[in-house]
């Protein structure tokens, strides 16, 4: 094993920080309220425990022990594990990410600049909100300033190193935006009328059991959100000790992610539905991810009693939450730069200029942020699959036992991980993707799906993954040599 | 809210706040 890594996490508290940091981000908070919602409440809950131990908490464990056992991140870890010819495959996992943190540091952006703007005289009157949004989103510089300063941060963070820097960062960060969601939830279910988004959240309409749609948001819920196959766990398992086990923190993090969506989505839930009559409350959850952050909720957080302070807070845990996450894709950038050869010093500088550049789109064209969004964020279900691949070649059973289960592990996990990634995340895979594509044919462009320069697109999604997989390829042999990945071949 | 509702409150908070709660207790246990 190449023990070359002499930055590794400090305490087992500061990764247990660092792995919730990295999962908790905006999609717990914006995305989660309303999937869940949306999809028969309580039922949809239960179908969202069934994936963190069918999806989540397999490829997470998976990842901390390709990097812990590899000492190397999506660059060359799979490379290492299976024989060069399959580098590619953790180069896709490693580059997905990348492609990603190109515009989620736009998201990261417009959050710092809601939270400053709730600081100040904000959106006061009806309507407002919705003509801000639409006006920042619309070849408005203001988020490619903030875009810079989201990057400046996570950049500045990262470059100080990972006990200095991640580990102290998320040592703050966590805690607090816990410490906020709890503040935001509370205030919201001591609202008149907050008894009836409890109801939407957690009543369960058991009859949605029977329906694909709702196992299938579930799973991407879970997918998304836990922060299993970005390559990000696998970057952190680099910098574990040798000592260090991981089946508890692996747990932990998914629970943890698990906890602070409950905490967001009782604080949306019953702020919407005390602020709202059920249709238009309704409607405000309809009105996908940003619709309800910028737009709805601004004018939500105005009507209840010291809604500023509390417009504020949700912001400052928003940014909080995007963040965390944000830090955990430079540091992941980064360490593909560092196995490729570079120092930390010259890399991080280098991540965050070609992030900030790659963005830019995204910052200045809501249709650009939104495709890309779309096609890495279904990319991710490819990346699981990539990662349980790299599992069965190498002998599920066998990297249970190896690498998962060594003698430094004191929780070893039972035969039911085996199982999990050698049959129900495939399968998972293939029926996301299906459906996925599905609702690009029949919902979301029925007349231009194949059409490969549509936002929501078939054709776009097979374009994008089909240029980065014949690139990676193409470039495989030299991109393998590169990161020592012949070892074990 | 009906009593459904209510009874999947409180398992599903019990279970996932608890699990957490519980597992961080037994991560800070094993940090010591």
């Amino acid at each position: 094993m190449n023990q070359q890594n002499n930055d590794q996490f400090n305490t087992r508290w500061g990764i247990l920080m660092a792995a919730i940091g990295m999962a908790v981000g905006t999609g717990n908070i914006w995305r989660f309220p309303r999937v869940a919602a949306e999809n028969g409440g309580g039922a949809f809950l239960i179908a969202w425990l069934v994936f963190m131990f069918a999806w989540s908490i397999p490829l997470v464990l998976s990842e901390f022990a390709l990097g812990k056992f590899t000492r190397k991140g999506p660059a060359g870890a799979i490379g290492h594990l299976i024989g060069g010819k399959f580098n590619w495959m953790g180069v896709f996992v490693g580059l997905c990410t990348c492609f990603i943190l190109f515009y989620y540091s736009v998201v990261t952006g417009w959050c710092i600049k809601y939270f400053f703007v709730s600081l100040g005289s904000g959106m006061t009157a009806a309507g407002e909100a919705e003509s801000y949004w639409q006006n920042l989103t619309t070849g408005n510089i203001q988020p490619v300033l903030f875009h810079l300063i989201a990057l400046v941060i996570g950049c500045w963070i990262i470059s100080r190193g990972v006990v200095k820097g991640i580990e102290r960062t998320n040592r703050i960060l966590i805690p607090t935006l816990f410490i906020l969601l709890i503040v935001a939830a509370a205030r919201a279910v001591t609202l008149d009328g907050a008894v009836q988004g409890l109801g939407f959240l957690f009543t369960p309409v058991w009859s949605e059991l029977k329906s694909h749609t709702v196992w299938l948001e579930a799973l991407t819920q879970s997918a998304w959100s836990v922060g299993a196959a970005w390559g990000l766990v696998m970057t952190y398992g680099v910098y574990l000790k040798k000592r260090d086990d991981f089946v508890l923190t692996g747990y932990t993090t998914a629970f943890g992610d698990y906890s602070a969506s409950l905490l967001a989505g009782i604080a949306i839930m019953c702020t919407v539905f005390a602020v709202l009559p059920e249709p238009e409350a309704r409607a405000a959850l309809a009105a996908g991810n940003e619709g309800l952050t910028f737009i709805w909720l601004p004018q939500l957080f105005q009507q209840i009693p010291a809604g500023r302070i509390f417009l504020a807070l949700f912001f400052l845990a928003l940014s909080f939450a995007a963040m965390s996450s944000l830090i955990a894709m430079i540091e992941m950038a980064t360490r593909i730069c560092v196995d490729l050869g570079m120092t930390r010093a010259s890399a991080v500088p280098l991540v965050g200029g070609v992030s900030f550049l790659l963005g830019l789109p995204s910052a200045w064209k809501l249709g650009f942020f939104q495709n890309q969004d779309w096609v890495w964020g279904l990319g991710l279900m490819v990346s699981g699959f990539l990662i349980s691949l790299a599992v069965i070649k190498f002998g599920a059973e066998r990297f249970r036992n190896e690498l998962i289960n060594t003698e430094d592990e004191r929780r070893p996990i039972g035969r039911w991980y085996t199982f999990v990634m050698t049959y129900v995340v495939p399968v998972e895979f293939l029926a996301l993707i299906t459906w996925w594509f599905y609702q690009s044919i029949k919902v979301y462009d029925p007349d231009g799906w194949w059409h490969p320069f549509h936002s929501y697109s078939v054709g776009t999604t097979v374009l994008q993954w089909g240029a980065l997989i014949l690139a990676l390829l193409l470039a495989n042999r030299w991109w393998a040599n590169r990161v020592g990945a012949k070892t074990g071949e | 809210m009906s009593a459904s509702g209510w009874i999947t409150m409180a398992l599903v908070l019990a279970g996932i706040w608890g699990g957490f709660i519980y597992l961080l207790v037994q991560s800070t246990k094993q940090e010591n």
